[in-house]
C-alpha cells in the first residue's frame, strides 16, 4: 500500500471501537451485566411508567379508609398516610432520582475534571491554589455541607442538583490531578514537550485521553453517590416538596411513624427503588473501573 | 519509635489552623451572604418576635458593615458565643456541649467496628482472591455501600420495633428509668447504642472492605512479598507480617474519606433513632430552620473531620518510614 | 553427586493468550561450591527455571514434567509446608533490584533476622541480633545500620543487605537473580567481588541469572545458555566463551563489546524469538540461525556432549560456525566530523534542595547538577557522555538543547547564542534538536497509532501541506527507520510492537523533521542485546545518509566506545576526561576513567584480574568535595602519597600531551 492509499484511523472510529470492546467486557462481567440489567429496569420504569400507568401520584385518598392501607387489588402497593398510592409514587420517584443523579454528576464531572487538569498541569501558584481549594472542600464533611447549603438556599430540584453537583467534585478533581501529575512525568509526555508542543496540545491530545478512563469509572460511581445524596437530603426534609422522590416518601413515612405502625409497604418499596438504582450504577462503575484501569484487573 | 520532628508537627498544625480559618470564613460567608438579607433569613424561620430579631441583630452586629460583622463573628467564636437557639431559647454552645459527647461515643463505636471488621474481611477476601468467598465479599460490600443509611435504620426500627423488641429503637437511655447501680445505667446506654452503631457500621463497612482488599491485592504483587515467601514464611505470615503493614498506608489515607462518610451517616442514624446527638440536633434545626444551631453544628462537624484528618496524617507518618524522614 | 540436579524441567504458564511453554525440558546441575551462570535474553525461561527450584513460581505456572533433585531429594510434588522448611535454609534467593525486594516499612536488621528466627526457633532474639550484626559487617555494612529502613540505603547497599539476608540461614545454594542489573558499573564490580569472596569463604554454590554474558564470564565456573525455554548449551565458562558450540551462543557473545580487544562493532541477531504459545518444531533457534539445515526445522536437537563437560543442543555442533562477517572493524558509516555545531561554555545548572534543610551559614543548599562544563559537539560526530547515574550527564544534554534552563554559562548553536532563546526561536530549535529516550515502552503514547506518533512532530511544526503529504513523510521516516512495510506498521499501536520496533518508531518520530542533532538518552539500555546492535547500526547509517549529529548519553562505557567518535566522562557534574573514543577506553588517563574502564565486564573469562575497584559511591552533588572533586575516592592520589594540590586546587579540563582533555593534576601519573 502506498502513502496515498493509507487511511488513518479516525478519532471517532477509534472511540466507537473502544466503546464496543469495553461494552463487550462490561457485559461479560457478571457484576457489570447485573448492573446494566438493573439500570435498564429503572430507566424503563422512569420512561414507560407514567405512560403505562397514567395515574397522578399526588392524588390523595377520598376518605379515612384510604389511609395507610396495606397492598390489595385496589392498591397494588398500599397507600400512604394521605391515601396516595405508593406504587404510583415509587414509579414517579425513579425519574427524579435519575435526573438528579445524572445532572448533578455532569456538573461535578465537568468542574472536577477541569480543576483537576489545571491543578495537575499548571506548575506554580494557580495549580497550588486550586489544589488547596480542593483539599479544603475534601475535608469539609459532605452531608452537613449539603444540608446547610440546601437549608440556606432553598428547596427546589434545581437547587438540590446544584448543591450535590458542587459538593461532589473534589474527589474527581483529586483523582484527575494525581493522575495528571503522574502522566506529566511520563516519558511520552516529556518527549512531546521536547518537540515544542504547546500546552493545549499536550493536555488535549495526550493527557486528557489518558485520564478519561479514570474519570469515566469515577463518574458512574459519582452518579450512585448523587442519587444517595438526593435521597438523604429529601429524607431529612430538604427535598423539593413539589416533586415526588423516594427520599421525600421516606421522609413522610418517617414523620408519620409508618415504621412503628408496621406499614412496611410504605417503607420498603421506595427504599428498594433507591437501592436498586444506586446498586446498578455502583456495579457498572466498579466493573468499568476494573476494565478501564487495569492495575486492578485480574492477572 | 521515632517522634516526628517538631518542625513537621508545627507545619501540620499551621496547615490545620489555616484550614480551620478557611472553614470559619466559609461558614460566615455562607450564612450571611448567600441567602441575601440576613434578617429575611432569620424571619424565614418564622416564630420570632421583633424583639428577638433585634437582639440577634445586635449580638451578630447585623446592622454593621460586613468586615465589622466578620470581626464580631470571630470574637464571638473565640469567646464561645455561638448565639441562642431559636427553638430551645438557650445558648447554642450549651446545647452543643450536651450533644457532642453522645455523638462521639456513637462515632467511636462504629469506627472501631468498621476498621476492625473491615480490615479483617478485606484481608480475608484479598488472600482468597478470585474465589467465591472473595467475589461474595465484593458483592456484599457493593450492596452495603449502596444502602441508604436512614433506610437501613428504618428497616431496623420496623423489624425490632414491631416484631422483635430485642433492642430499644429510640433515644440513648430508657426515659424515666431508675437504675440501682451505675453498671445498669451503662448497660442501658449500651443497649440503646446497639442499633445505631450496627446501622452505621453495616453501611460504611463496605467501602472499607473494598479499600483494604484492593490495597492488599496491590501490595501482594510487590517483589518483597516474593522475598518473604522465599524466606520460607507461611502464606498467613507473608500476608500479616509483610502484606498488611504495607496495605495499611492507603487505608489510613482513606480513613479521611471515611470520617466524612460516617459523619453523614451519624446525622441519619441519630435522626432515625432519635439519638440525642449532634446529628439529631442538626435535623431538628433543619426542620425548624434554627439557623444558629445549624451553623454551629456544621462548624463542629467540620472541625471534627479536620482533626480526624490530622490524626490520619500523623498516623500515616508514623506507619511509613519513608514519609517520616522526608 | 551434584548438589542440585534439574532434569528435563517443563513449565507452563496459563494466560489469556493461551498456554505459554516457558521452560521446555531444561536441564542443569550445580555441584557443591560451584557457581553456575544461567544466561539468556528476556523470556528465555532462565528466571522461571531458577525460581522453580524453591517452588516460587506464580500461581498461573505449573510444572508439567521433569525433576529437581536438591541433595538427592526430589522437590517437585512436595507440599507447601515441606517447601517452606526447605526455602532459605537450603536455597536462598538474591533478587534483582533490591529496592522492591525489601519490605519498605520494616527495619533491615529485622528482615535479616526473620528467617533465622523462623528456621531456627531455638535462637534467642539476642543471638539472632548478634548474627545479624555479623552478617551486615560481613557484607560491608556497619552493624548499626541494621536499625535503618531500606529507603535509607543506596541501590548498592540495598543489594548488600539482600546478600546478607540470603546468607542468614547458612544455605548451601544461593540463587542470584540479576543481582547487579540496574546498578552502576563500579557498584556492580563491588557487588560481584563481594559475592565471589563470600563464595570462596563459605564454600557456597550459586546460580547466577543474568542477561549479561560478561558478568557470567567474570563470576562463574560454568554457564548454561537458554533459548526459548530450552537449554542451548552448557559447560565450563572457558569452553563456552572460547569455543561456543551453539550458533546462538556464538551470536550472543558477538553482541557484547569487548574492551580488552580491538574496537569492533557488535553484531545483532536478525529476527525475533519464537512464539512460545505454539509448539516449536525442530530447533527453536533455526529461524534466526545463519547455518540452519532442513533437519534443524523438523527435529528437536538433543543436548549432547561436544567436548569435556561441554554440551550443546545443536545438530551441527561442534562444527557449526555462524558467519562472523558482522563483526566489522569499526562502526559502519563513520564520517569525518566538521566544525562545531553546538558549543557549551562553563555551563552550570543548580537546583534548590527540597525541604527546609539549611547550611551552617544559613543559606539554602543547592544541588550542583552541572558544575562548570565546556565542550563542543562537532557537526556529524557521535559524542558520548558517559558516567554513573546521578553524575549529571542527562542534565547536561537537556540543558544544551534548552529543555532545562541553565543557571549560568553560554550555549551556542551555529555560532549564535541560544542560552536565553525563547518564543519562535526556541520552537525552531525544538525542530533542529530531537530526543530519543531510554524506554521505548514509556516514550510513546499508548493511545496513539504509529502513524499519529510519527505525524505529530509535523503537525506541531506545521510541516507538510496536507494529510497526504504528511503521510508520505511519515512513511518515508518509517521506512528509513527500517520498519517495513510502513503502511502496516503505521496502523498499529505501540503495544503491538516489539521493544526494538518501538525504539525504531521513536527514531522515526525524531528524524521525520530532519533535525541536525539527535540526543539519544540510553537508547538501547532497555533492549535485549540481540536487538541492540541493530538499533545502533541504524543510528549510524542514518548519520551517514542524513548527516545527523548525535549526543549519545550512556552509563555503559563499552557501548560508548563502539558507537562514539569522542567520549566525555562525567563525574559529579563535571567532565573529567574528553577525547577520542579509542584513547579514552584503551588508554584512559584520568584515575576515575581508568578505574571505570578496568571494571567493565567483558565476555572473556579470566580478564578481570587488574580491576581498580573504587570503594563507596560518588558523593551527593549538593556536597561537592573541595579541591579535585574526585580526590576522596582517588586511588592515584593515595599511590602518589597524597599531594596537597588534590585536596585544595580544583583541576581544570586541560589538554594533556596527546591532545585529549583531562581534569587531573597528574594526567601522566602512573602511566609510565
Amino acid at each position: 500500500m502506498t502513502a496515498e492509499a493509507f487511511v488513518p484511523v479516525r478519532r471517532a472510529g477509534r472511540i466507537g471501537a473502544a466503546l464496543r470492546t469495553n461494552w463487550g467486557l462490561l457485559w461479560s462481567d457478571p457484576l457489570g451485566r447485573t448492573g446494566v440489567i438493573l439500570l435498564a429496569f429503572v430507566i424503563a420504569a422512569a420512561i414507560l411508567g407514567p405512560v403505562l400507568f397514567p395515574f397522578d401520584p399526588k392524588a390523595v385518598g377520598e376518605s379515612a379508609k384510604d389511609i395507610l392501607q396495606p397492598p390489595s387489588a385496589q392498591y397494588p402497593l398500599g397507600t400512604d398516610e394521605l391515601g396516595r398510592q405508593v406504587l404510583w409514587e415509587v414509579i414517579a420517584g425513579a425519574r427524579t432520582s435519575l435526573v438528579v443523579g445524572l445532572v448533578a454528576t455532569a456538573i461535578s464531572m465537568i468542574v472536577g475534571t477541569f480543576i483537576g487538569l489545571t491543578a495537575g498541569y499548571s506548575r506554580g501558584a494557580l495549580g497550588e491554589g486550586l489544589m488547596r481549594v480542593t483539599d479544603f472542600f475534601l475535608v469539609i464533611p459532605t452531608l452537613p455541607l449539603t444540608i446547610v447549603l440546601a437549608a440556606v438556599i432553598g428547596q427546589s430540584l434545581g437547587v438540590i442538583i446544584l448543591v450535590i453537583g458542587l459538593t461532589s467534585w473534589p474527589s474527581t478533581a483529586r483523582i484527575v490531578r494525581s493522575s495528571v501529575l503522574t502522566l506529566r512525568e511520563r516519558q511520552f509526555i516529556q518527549r512531546i514537550a521536547s518537540l515544542g508542543a504547546r500546552d493545549r496540545r499536550i493536555v488535549g491530545i495526550h493527557i486528557l485521553p489518558n485520564v478519561l478512563p479514570l474519570v469515566i469509572a469515577n463518574t458512574i460511581l459519582v452518579i450512585a453517590g448523587s442519587i444517595l445524596a438526593e435521597a438523604t437530603l429529601a429524607f431529612l426534609g430538604l427535598g423539593d416538596p413539589v416533586n415526588v422522590s423516594w427520599g421525600t416518601m421516606l421522609h413522610f413515612a418517617f414523620q408519620s411513624g409508618a415504621a412503628g405502625r408496621g406499614a412496611w409497604w410504605y417503607i420498603i418499596p421506595p427504599g428498594i427503588g433507591i437501592v436498586v438504582t444506586v446498586l446498578a450504577f455502583t456495579l457498572i462503575g466498579h466493573s468499568l473501573d476494573r476494565i478501564l484501569n487495569p492495575r486492578l484487573r485480574s492477572r | 519509635m521515632r517522634i516526628p520532628r517538631p518542625g513537621y508537627l508545627a507545619r501540620k498544625l499551621l496547615g490545620v489552623a489555616a484550614t480551620l480559618f478557611a472553614v470559619l470564613t466559609f461558614n460566615f460567608l455562607l450564612f450571611r451572604i448567600l441567602p441575601g438579607d440576613p434578617v429575611r433569613l432569620l424571619a424565614r424561620a418564622g416564630n420570632l418576635s421583633p424583639e428577638a430579631i433585634e437582639r440577634l441583630r445586635q449580638t451578630f452586629g447585623l446592622d454593621q458593615p460586613l468586615p465589622v460583622q466578620y470581626v464580631i463573628y470571630l470574637r464571638n467564636l473565640a469567646t464561645g458565643e455561638l448565639g441562642t437557639s431559636l427553638t430551645y431559647r438557650r445558648p447554642v454552645a450549651a446545647i452543643l456541649a450536651e450533644r457532642m459527647e453522645n455523638t462521639l461515643i456513637l462515632l467511636a463505636a462504629a469506627t472501631v467496628i468498621v476498621v476492625l471488621l473491615g480490615v479483617l474481611f478485606g484481608v480475608y477476601a484479598a488472600a482468597r482472591r478470585g474465589t467465591r468467598v472473595d467475589s461474595g465479599t465484593v458483592v456484599s460490600s457493593l450492596i452495603f455501600w449502596s444502602l441508604p443509611t436512614f433506610w437501613v435504620g428504618l428497616i431496623f426500627v420496623f423489624i425490632l420495633g414491631v416484631y422483635l423488641p430485642w433492642f430499644p429503637i429510640s433515644g440513648m437511655s430508657t426515659p424515666g428509668a431508675h437504675f440501682r447501680t451505675p453498671i445498669d445505667a451503662f448497660v442501658d446506654i449500651g443497649r440503646h447504642l446497639v442499633l445505631p452503631t450496627l446501622t452505621l457500621a453495616l453501611v460504611d463497612i463496605g467501602q472499607f472492605i473494598l479499600i483494604t482488599r484492593s490495597s492488599l491485592i496491590d501490595v501482594l504483587t510487590e517483589d518483597f512479598i516474593l522475598t518473604a515467601k522465599a524466606k520460607g514464611l507461611s502464606r498467613r505470615r507473608v500476608i500479616w507480617r509483610h502484606g498488611v503493614p504495607n496495605a495499611m498506608l492507603p487505608i489510613v489515607t482513606a480513613t479521611a474519606l471515611y470520617v466524612s462518610l460516617i459523619v453523614g451517616g451519624t446525622i441519619q442514624v441519630e435522626t432515625v433513632f432519635s439519638y440525642p446527638g449532634m446529628g439529631r440536633l442538626m435535623y431538628d434545626a433543619v426542620l425548624r430552620r434554627d439557623y444558629p444551631v445549624l451553623e454551629a453544628s456544621f462548624l463542629l462537624f467540620a472541625i471534627t473531620v479536620i482533626f480526624a484528618n490530622l490524626a490520619s496524617d500523623l498516623l500515616y507518618r508514623y506507619l511509613d518510614p519513608r514519609v517520616r524522614d522526608a | 553427586m551434584a548438589l542440585l540436579e534439574v532434569r528435563d524441567l517443563t513449565i507452563r504458564y496459563r494466560t489469556t493468550a493461551g498456554d505459554i511453554r516457558a521452560v521446555d525440558a531444561a536441564s542443569l546441575h550445580v555441584d557443591a561450591g560451584e557457581a553456575v551462570g544461567l544466561a539468556g535474553e528476556s523470556g528465555c525461561g532462565k528466571t522461571t527455571t531458577a525460581l522453580a527450584i524453591p517452588g516460587l513460581l506464580p500461581q498461573n505456572a505449573s510444572i508439567v514434567g521433569g525433576s529437581i533433585l536438591l541433595d538427592g531429594r526430589e522437590l517437585i510434588g512436595r507440599s507447601e509446608a515441606e517447601m517452606e522448611r526447605i526455602r532459605w535454609r537450603e536455597a536462598s534467593v538474591v533478587f534483582q533490584g533490591a529496592m522492591n525486594a525489601l519490605n519498605p516499612v520494616q527495619r533491615v536488621g529485622q528482615q535479616i533476622a526473620e528467617p533465622i528466627r523462623l528456621h531456627e526457633p531455638e535462637t534467642s532474639a539476642r543471638q539472632a541480633q548478634v548474627r545479624v550484626d555479623e552478617l551486615l559487617e560481613r557484607v560491608g555494612i556497619p552493624a548499626s545500620r541494621g536499625r535503618e529502613y531500606p529507603h535509607e540505603f543506596s541501590g548498592g547497599m540495598r543489594q548488600r543487605v539482600m546478600i546478607a539476608m540470603a546468607l542468614a540461614c547458612r544455605p548451601r545454594l544461593i540463587i542470584a537473580d540479576e543481582p547487579v542489573t540496574a546498578l552502576d558499573v563500579m557498584v556492580q564490580a563491588q557487588i560481584l567481588r563481594l559475592l565471589k569472596e563470600l563464595r570462596e569463604q563459605l564454600g557456597l554454590a550459586m546460580i547466577l541469572i543474568s542477561h549479561d554474558l560478561s558478568v557470567i564470564a567474570e563470576t562463574c565456573d560454568r554457564a548454561v545458555v537458554m533459548y526459548a525455554g530450552r537449554t542451548a548449551e552448557s559447560g565450563d565458562v572457558r569452553a563456552i566463551f572460547r569455543t561456543p558450540a551453539h550458533p546462538y551462543t556464538q551470536a550472543l557473545i558477538r553482541a557484547f563489546p569487548n574492551v580488552r580487544r580491538e574496537r569492533a562493532f557488535v553484531a545483532g541477531i536478525p529476527g525475533y524469538p519464537p512464539d512460545l504459545t505454539a509448539p516449536i518444531e525442530g530447533c527453536a533457534f533455526a529461524d534466526r540461525c545463519s547455518v540452519a539445515l532442513g533437519r534443524c526445522r523438523t527435529e528437536i536437537p538433543a543436548l549432547r556432549p561436544v567436548g569435556a563437560g561441554h554440551d550443546a543442543a545443536c545438530h551441527l555442533a561442534p562444527e557449526a560456525r555462524s558467519c562472523d562477517a558482522a563483526r566489522t572493524p569499526g562502526a559502519p558509516g563513520r564520517l569525518a566530523p566538521e566544525g562545531p555545531l553546538v558549543r557549551v561554555e562553563d555551563l552550570r545548572v543548580e537546583f534548590p534542595v527540597r525541604g527546609r534543610a539549611r547550611l551552617p551559614d544559613g543559606s539554602k543548599p543547592v544541588v550542583h547538577a552541572v558544575d562548570g562544563v565546556s565542550f563542543d559537539v562537532r557537526r556529524g560526530e557521535v559524542l558520548a557522555l558517559v558516567g554513573e547515574s546521578g553524575c549529571g550527564k542527562t542534565t547536561i544534554a537537556k540543558t544544551m538543547v534548552r529543555l532545562i534552563d541553565p543557571t549560568s554559562g553560554r550555549i551556542e548553536y551555529r555560532g549564535s547564542d541560544i542560552t536565553r532563546a525563547r518564543g519562535g526561536e526556541l520552537r525552531r530549535l525544538r525542530e533542529r534538536f530531537q530526543l530519543v529516550f531510554q524506554d521505548p515502552y514509556e516514550s510513546l503514547d499508548p493511545r496513539q497509532t504509529v502513524h499519529e506518533i510519527v505525524e505529530e512532530p509535523l503537525l506541531i511544526h506545521g510541516r507538510g501541506r496536507d494529510a497526504a503529504e504528511r503521510t508520505r513523510l511519515v512513511f518515508a521516516a518509517l521506512e528509513g527507520a527500517g520498519l517495513h512495510p510502513a503502511a502496516e506498521i503505521a496502523a498499529r499501536y505501540p503495544h503491538h510492537l516489539s521493544g526494538g520496533q518501538r525504539q525504531r518508531v521513536a527514531i522515526a518520530a525524531a528524524m521525520v523533521l530532519e533535525p541536525e542533532l539527535i540526543v539519544a538518552d540510553e537508547p538501547v539500555s532497555m533492549l535485549d542485546v540481540s536487538f541492540r546492535a541493530e538499533i545502533l547500526s541504524l543510528m549510524l547509517e542514518l548519520r551517514a545518509q542524513r548527516s545527523f549529529t548525535y549526543l549519545f548519553i550512556t552509563h555503559d562505557l563499552s557501548l560508548a566506545w563502539i558507537i562514539a567518535d569522542r567520549i566525555a566522562v562525567v563525574y559529579l557534574g563535571r567532565i573529567v576526561e574528553l577525547g577520542a573514543a579509542d584513547d579514552v577506553i584503551q588508554r584512559p588517563r584520568h584515575p576515575y576513567t581508568r578505574a571505570l574502564v578496568s571494571v567493565i565486564p567483558v565476555p572473556e573469562p579470566g580478564a578481570e584480574s587488574d580491576q581498580i575497584v573504587l570503594t563507596g559511591e560518588a558523593p551527593s552533588p549538593s556536597a561537592v568535595p573541595a579541591g579535585c572533586r574526585f580526590h576522596p575516592r582517588c586511588w592515584l592520589r593515595r599511590d602518589l602519597g597524597d599531594p596537597e594540590a588534590c585536596s585544595t586546587v580544583d583541576p581544570s579540563l586541560v589538554p594533556a600531551a596527546d591532545g585529549r582533555l583531562v581534569a587531573c593534576h597528574f594526567p601522566e601519573g602512573g602511566t609510565a
